[in-house]
């Protein structure tokens, strides 16, 4: 996808978006309850901007480098693919190091 | 019946994410496939070294109830959904991807030059799967989200960090296929 040689993913995610958007907004107008009879109410994304451009970079160097983000990691597991139990567990490693070192981070 | 067979299209796949995405939020859930890291790890005690792992696990378990599906997603998708192994990329990749030394790119979803057994029992390959791995689970906790938080639910709520998020991902991913990974092959 990175290498703009492909609509497939763009459509994927467009798609999903325009969709999801105008459904987020129908729920958020009619305000439509969820099943245990509360009004939906979606959060919003903290205002964090520093920890969402540094941590989406490193995120996207390994999404790159290990040609798969967290949900196509289990997928993928379900295929089959041995292989990514090492790049879970590196995952978790990675998401245990986070939590280890975040007071220490800028957000 | 046999165009289910066939890898779906675009406008398929993408709108059943969204489908998706919204029927987590009608279930009072939220659509994101990174939470599950930080509740594994809660599960595994690092609630004990760092306050960012305390929390309730038990109203976070429904989360890896997500990662079972996606696994017997996968698995059904693949044994049962599935008539070829191949993936539709673009000649001008295979090409690429080729000079890259990959024997026969899009003849499988995962090259077996880097997920293969063998190949990850070569330390060059190990070292990359888990130094991916790393930055992404790293990242995401980082970023507060992976693409489903962000680009497919933060972007449908129109949240603006998560479009920051987005752009993030979009920096790190472009460094990395640009000019990282042909250093590395």
């Amino acid at each position: 996808m990175f290498r703009f040689e492909s609509f497939h993913m763009y459509g994927i995610i467009g798609s999903a978006v325009a969709l999801g958007a105008i459904g987020i907004a129908l729920i958020k107008k009619f305000k439509v309850k969820d099943l245990s009879g509360q009004i939906i109410e979606i959060p919003n994304k903290a205002k964090n901007y520093t920890s969402a451009i540094i941590g989406g970079s490193i995120f996207g160097l390994g999404w790159a480098l290990a040609g798969a983000c967290p949900g196509p990691m289990y997928v993928l597991v379900g295929t089959g693919a041995i292989s990514m139990f090492v790049v879970i567990g590196a995952a978790l490693l990675g998401t245990f190091v986070y939590g280890l070192l975040r007071d220490k981070l800028p957000h | 019946m046999d165009f289910i067979l066939e890898p779906w299209p675009w406008y398929v796949s993408g709108p059943l994410f969204a489908l998706v995405m919204l029927s987590l939020t009608i279930f009072g859930k939220n659509f994101g496939m990174s939470s599950n890291l930080r509740t594994l790890c809660a599960i595994g005690g690092a609630g004990k070294v760092a306050s960012f792992f305390k929390f309730d696990i038990k109203a976070q378990k429904w989360n890896l109830v997500v990662v079972l599906g996606a696994v017997i997603g996968g698995y059904i998708g693949s044994h049962f959904l599935q008539n070829q192994p191949d993936i539709a990329i673009s000649a001008s990749t295979i090409e690429a991807l080729q000079q890259m030394g990959f024997q026969d790119p899009g003849a499988s979803i995962l090259p077996p030059e880097l997920f293969s057994l063998d190949a990850i029992s070569q330390p060059k390959t190990l070292f990359m799967l888990i130094l991916g791995g790393f930055l992404v689970g790293f990242g995401t906790r980082y970023a507060g989200g992976c693409t489903s938080g962000h680009a497919i639910s933060g972007l449908s709520n129109l949240q603006v960090p998560s479009l920051v998020a987005v752009i993030g991902f979009f920096i790190g991913g472009l460094i990395m296929t640009h000019f990282i990974l042909p250093l590395l092959f």
